[in-house]
């Protein structure tokens, strides 16, 4: 079953079902242009996003192909906006992205490129100006940093006290030196303190006396923009050889050093500083100023830029895929049959723009070999539902596309099992509520799990609407049974059909006869009224509520239901394989493989939800007067398959014990026989057919062997291939059948565990608050809170997580499993308006770093 | 089973960084990619090429390239692998990486102090360091005048301070720059062979043969280039040899050689080894000694990659990722000076 099998009737230019049912029909257009006009023709096919491009020089290198001069100018110009884009965050700019035409958008990549040099340039030298002159700030404040200090800190005195490390002593030749000791002033960065102290102790042998003192001042270091804190310290020391080291040390570690003398009134060169400092800042303030306005220019027009080299780049990316012959140029593209005219007019249009002399034309390859892509035209709404398919695998070209069921079946079984009035209610509002605030979301960037939540608003919503509606099937609110649909004050009303008798004499009397005899001294057991009772008008009786078979009946119904909806849906997923098959004149197939496989499965599992229905549509009252009491389904299908479709002890439950054992050894017989069907005839015919094709082969065409060899075959036939491959296939339907209808109980097991924990938070954390309220109201306002909060965050949140991913196992491998081949490959088509990040998008990109 | 755990609880603390290693592995330069950037006509084409191996757009801010862009880009790449790798790295792993790192500390202490005495500015030769080999207060040593300082203010302190032991040569002259090199390579081998041995397990396994590998090639190569030197008595020349290794027993043998003739008949006992040196001669300098050696190491650190739960892997992927480093500076600095004929003499990674 490779791609082998093609269809070959005429292609429709819709498909069924708003074009869903199957994917588009696709051309493999070859375009025809001047070479001139090849640019503008790419452009005009990119901006509306309809045709995917393929590569007709698979063969040339990455660096050998036409344009990729182009496309690395591109890539310089991306690297010209990324320093700008750096520039912006650093300064703390935010790209003002204005959007429509009268924008300076129309910019050639020729002219936006010199443009971009110069102002990289500019602003290059703007920021080296600047680093320059925060350098001269930093060692100037830092100098008079060292000079503010107080005399007794380089006197090693303390603050207070009076005996210094130094004497005063004359007034030295050496600025560094007093008393005999030398010592040395600068400041370092508050990181080095530890390390610059150890090594000068190191250095020094410990004949050294270091201290530092905080500065007032602030730094900014010229290479990061960041604040750094410094100290200002002075080390004394003996010898001119711990002299040398100690400066070898500052310069290795890049602390600057000042000279500083203990004995010289410092107050002129303090004023020096001061001065020198005024017209350092002076400098600053312009130098920022003039690059303030740099910045400023680059982000008004920063996105701009940005959308046409983005365009330029994919556009030279997109030409490197064109094959180049003489004055023309080919492309080829996969383009949908709906968007064909859309093609001729962006060729007609580029044509005009690009005054090209030779006129375009495009030409359709029929017949091709290669594989074409899928491509679904979906919406909002319908694209929600295809992603789930989607993502199980993309649908083989014209398969039958499950996404379009999906949008009914994937709500309807998260429904089943999420089946509460009450939480889809709340489900239904919150999804309705994203829906209609959908064009604020999406203009704003989201959380990543609100993102997700807000891309699924249309599952979501359909999915809580299902709820709904099952919620008033099971008629379950918040885990409580309501009746909306008896009548009023109705505790056991006579309409309803099922009674709950209290006593032996009271069944004797309301109930249907043939039951009474069956429920001798049980009490609270339900029975049906006698004929003539109406039945509760929607969905389950609530009078099931409080009874002590609540339990018993729900899982007995939900359990059926669960198998009935099972195997169905199954069923369907065979016709769709079947509707494959047809569509491909596949015969082989559709006898030895579709109709084997349904026969299996509808024989034996199609058979027990007969059964089942049976079952419910019987009068047992009435059967039972007769002395026929129901059988149980359990026990007839283990006969049905042990006792070779016997029915055993007469629990018959339709047309007495012999026929229904003749009908059950027919069904039994003929899903046996399905088996080996299944499993042989195809491998056989597959095989004849190779025979006979190498027979006629060999026959025809004997000398281009070789040829044939490597063009059309391909690989190498393999028959043990094939067999394995179909005894893995019948052993895989004929486990599947069982496993998968059993996996379809998942339905009943989470519709009961939704159930019964919201009974359960019910009755233990509200009603029992409820119950021992003494009045305040504070009990009440506690236990509630406790309900609410776990509603919300166990059955709305966890619980509707599980569901959603029930549903989707069973869609993907039960339903899909039927049919779904799923190995295609997605339509990709070059789309400008795609690549170009969304304004919003790009403002927070600068927002982030922050 | 040792400190690393084995089979069963290798996997608790390293498991995903090991899985990480092997996947950088695989993202070595592969015979192909090499094939296909030696066939390049500019740095361009190159940068093209390597943006589509895992290197991917290591270049894309650079303005102008040159082959020392190049290297620097892709060492960079190699110490950030490595710092996230020790940043996420338990006990006795992070240690283990710090093992790694010291060989190029004392690379760097070396470069320092000898680019120091030629007069060379601090920041200038600090720009020169590797990556990998920073630690604290490097820089100081620029400040050193004589061995004992050089102790004193930095090595006492930094991790690699256990390495020196103090000699009785105190200045830098050439021949003592060669000694102390020597003297902290042979430490630090042992010290790494005995840590490994320490953390035991498949770690000691692989990590002995690819030590005692290392500690042969010192010994054979130490040996070699000290054929007649007077200044290095042979007893002190057998000091430098690390106790480690298959050669141990015949050190003293060794340390008494002084042509390569005696050395082939004194290797004849190690087949390995003897394989490596037994068509040695001095002018043909593809076939060079060194070159042997080289392939041999990058062999066994390719063995070392095939094996799982220990931490030779971590070892062997820097050794690997380093050499492919300097194989495209060798073929960036081919193509720039269009010396076409010698591209091909990298070192070959991965044979064809």
């Amino acid at each position: 079953m490779g791609h082998g099998e093609r269809y070959n009737g005429p292609e429709p230019e819709h498909e069924a079902a708003s074009g869903l049912w199957r994917s588009e029909t696709m051309n493999l257009v070859r375009i025809h242009v001047q070479r001139e006009a090849a640019h503008d023709t790419i452009q005009q096919l990119g901006a509306l996003g309809i045709a995917q491009f393929r590569d007709v020089n698979a063969a040339a290198s990455s660096f050998n192909r036409q344009f990729s001069n182009d496309v690395r100018r591109c890539e310089d110009a991306e690297r010209r906006l990324r320093y700008f884009e750096e520039q912006m965050k650093r300064a703390g700019k935010l790209p003002e992205c204005r959007t429509g035409e009268d924008q300076e958008m129309v910019e050639q990549l020729d002219k936006l490129e010199e443009r971009l040099e110069s102002l990289e340039a500019e602003l290059k030298e703007s920021n080296a100006n600047y680093e320059r002159l925060l350098t001269q700030r930093n060692d100037a404040q830092e100098y008079k940093e060292v000079l503010n200090q107080d005399r007794s800190f380089f006197r090693g005195e303390s603050p207070g006290g009076s005996s210094g490390l130094l004497d005063e002593g004359g007034a030295d030749t050496s600025s560094t030196r007093t008393s005999g000791l030398r010592y040395i002033t600068g400041v370092l960065p508050e990181a080095k303190h530890n390390l610059f102290e150890r090594l000068l102790y190191r250095a020094t042998r410990g004949n050294m006396f270091f201290r530092v003192n905080n500065t007032k001042d602030q730094f900014i270091d010229p290479a990061t923009g960041k604040e750094v804190p410094k100290l200002v310290f002075v080390v004394f020391f003996g010898s001119r050889r711990a002299e040398e080291k100690i400066r070898k040390i500052c310069e290795s570690q890049q602390i600057s050093t000042y000279p500083y003398s203990i004995d010289d009134d410092t107050n002129e060169e303090l004023n020096k500083i001061t001065d020198q400092l005024l017209t350092v800042n002076r400098t600053i303030d312009m130098t920022e100023g003039s690059r303030g306005q740099l910045l400023q220019t680059v982000a008004q027009n920063i996105y701009n830029w940005k959308k046409v080299v983005i365009t330029e780049k994919s556009i030279y990316n997109i030409l490197n895929l064109v094959n180049y012959q003489g004055q023309t140029a080919q492309a080829e593209c996969w383009v949908p049959l709906r968007s064909m005219n859309g093609v001729r007019e962006a060729l007609a249009q580029a044509e005009q723009e690009s005054k090209a002399q030779v006129p375009s034309f495009l030409e359709i390859i029929e017949n091709t070999k290669e594989i074409k892509p899928t491509y679904y035209k979906t919406n909002k709404v319908s694209g929600s539902f295809q992603d789930i398919i989607d993502a199980y695998g993309m649908a083989r070209y014209k398969e039958v596309n499950p996404g379009v069921l999906t949008i009914v079946t994937f709500p309807f079984l998260f429904g089943i099992m999420f089946g509460d009035v009450g939480h889809a209610f709340i489900m239904t509002i919150f999804a309705a509520l994203l829906c209609k605030f959908e064009k604020k979301l999406q203009a704003t960037k989201l959380n990543e799990i609100v993102q997700m939540v807000f891309s699924g608003r249309y599952l979501l919503l359909f999915m809580g609407m299902f709820a709904f509606w099952t919620g008033f099937l099971y008629n379950d609110m918040f885990g409580i049974m309501i009746g909306p649909f008896a009548p009023s004050g109705t505790e056991r009303q006579p309409s309803n059909y099922w009674y709950f008798p209290e006593s032996i004499a009271d069944a004797n009397e309301k109930c249907d006869d043939g039951y009474v005899a069956h429920i001798t001294g049980r009490e609270e057991i339900a029975c049906p009224l006698k004929e003539g009772a109406s039945v509760y008008s929607f969905g389950i009786d609530p009078s099931w509520a409080e009874t002590s078979t609540k339990l018993a009946f729900m899982n007995s119904l939900k359990m059926k239901m669960a198998v009935i909806l099972g195997v169905g849906q199954m069923f369907v997923g065979e016709c769709l394989q079947l509707l494959n098959h047809i569509r491909c004149n596949d015969k082989k197939s559709i006898w030895f493989r579709w109709l084997p496989e349904v026969v299996f499965l509808m024989f034996t599992f199609g058979y027990m939800d007969v059964m089942i229905v049976i079952k419910w549509l019987t009068n047992w009252g009435v059967e039972m007067a007769n002395g026929h009491g129901p059988p149980l389904l359990l026990g007839s299908m283990t006969d049905f398959f042990l006792a070779m479709g016997a029915v055993q002890d007469d629990a018959y439950l339709f047309g007495g014990t012999s026929m229904q054992t003749g009908i059950q050894s027919f069904l039994l017989l003929c899903a046996v026989l399905s088996v080996p069907l299944l499993l042989l005839p195809i491998p056989i015919i597959e095989y004849r057919n190779h025979k006979n094709e190498a027979q006629n082969y060999g026959g025809l065409h004997e000398d281009d062997e070789e040829a044939h060899g490597e063009g059309e075959e391909g690989e190498a036939w393999d028959f043990s291939e094939i067999v394995i491959h179909q005894i893995i296939h019948t052993i895989e339907h004929v486990l599947g059948c069982v496993s998968n209808t059993a996996s379809y109980l998942r339905l009943w097991a989470l519709s009961l565990a939704h159930a019964e924990l919201s009974e359960v938070f019910w009755n233990f954390a509200w009603m029992l608050g409820l119950n021992n309220d003494n009045g305040t109201g504070i009990t009440v306002f506690f236990f509630w809170s406790v309900w609410f909060a776990v509603t919300i965050g166990v059955l709305l949140l966890m619980e509707s997580l599980s569901a959603f991913l029930h549903a989707l196992r069973l869609h993907w491998v039960e339903f899909n499993g039927k049919f779904y081949y799923g190995d295609g490959y997605k339509f990709a088509p070059y789309d400008i308006p795609d690549l170009i990040p969304k304004p919003f998008v790009y403002v927070a990109s600068f927002k982030d770093q922050e | 089973m040792g400190l690393t755990g084995d089979l069963w609880t290798f996997n608790v603390g390293c498991g995903g960084l090991e899985a990480i290693v092997h996947g950088l592995a695989n993202g070595l330069l592969r015979q192909e990619d090499y094939h296909n950037i030696t066939q390049c006509d500019s740095l361009e084409d190159m940068k093209l090429h390597l943006a589509g191996t895992d290197y991917g757009q290591f270049l894309q801010n650079e303005a102008t390239l040159s082959s020392k862009v190049i290297t620097e880009r892709a060492l960079d790449r190699l110490v950030n692998d490595f710092k996230w790798l020790r940043a996420n790295a338990p006990w006795p792993l992070g240690e283990f990486l710090d093992y790694i790192t010291y060989e190029y500390m004392i690379a760097n202490v070396l470069k320092l102090i000898s680019g120091a005495r030629s007069g060379k500015g601090t920041l200038e030769l600090l720009q020169k360091t590797h990556p990998l080999g920073q630690f604290e207060g490097i820089g100081a040593l620029t400040a050193a005048q004589n061995i004992d300082d050089l102790y004193d203010l930095v090595l006492g302190d930094s991790p690699i301070g256990k390495f020196f032991q103090r000699t009785d040569r105190t200045d830098f002259d050439e021949f003592s720059m060669e000694y102390i090199r020597s003297l902290l390579h042979k430490n630090y081998l042992e010290h790494f062979y005995k840590f490994c041995e320490e953390i035991g397990g498949d770690t000691w396994m692989v990590m002995k043969d690819l030590l005692e590998f290392e500690a042969d090639r010192f010994v054979v190569t130490l040996t070699r280039n000290t054929y007649g030197v007077k200044e290095l008595q042979k007893d002190e020349r057998k000091k430098l040899f690390p106790e480690v290794g298959q050669l141990v027993t015949v050190h003293e043998d060794l340390a008494n050689i002084d042509d390569d003739d005696a050395l082939k008949d004194k290797l004849r006992p190690f087949p390995d080894l003897y394989a490596l040196v037994q068509d040695l001669s001095m002018d043909d300098p593809a076939n060079s000694l060194e070159n042997k050696f080289m392939e041999k190491s990058v062999q066994l650190h390719k063995d070392s990659l095939q094996r799982q739960f220990h931490y030779g892997s971590f070892f062997s992927l820097v050794k690997l990722r380093e050499l492919e480093v300097n194989n495209l500076m060798w073929i960036a600095e081919c193509i720039i000076q269009n010396h076409r004929h010698r591209i091909n003499e990298y070192v070959n990674i991965f044979e064809a």
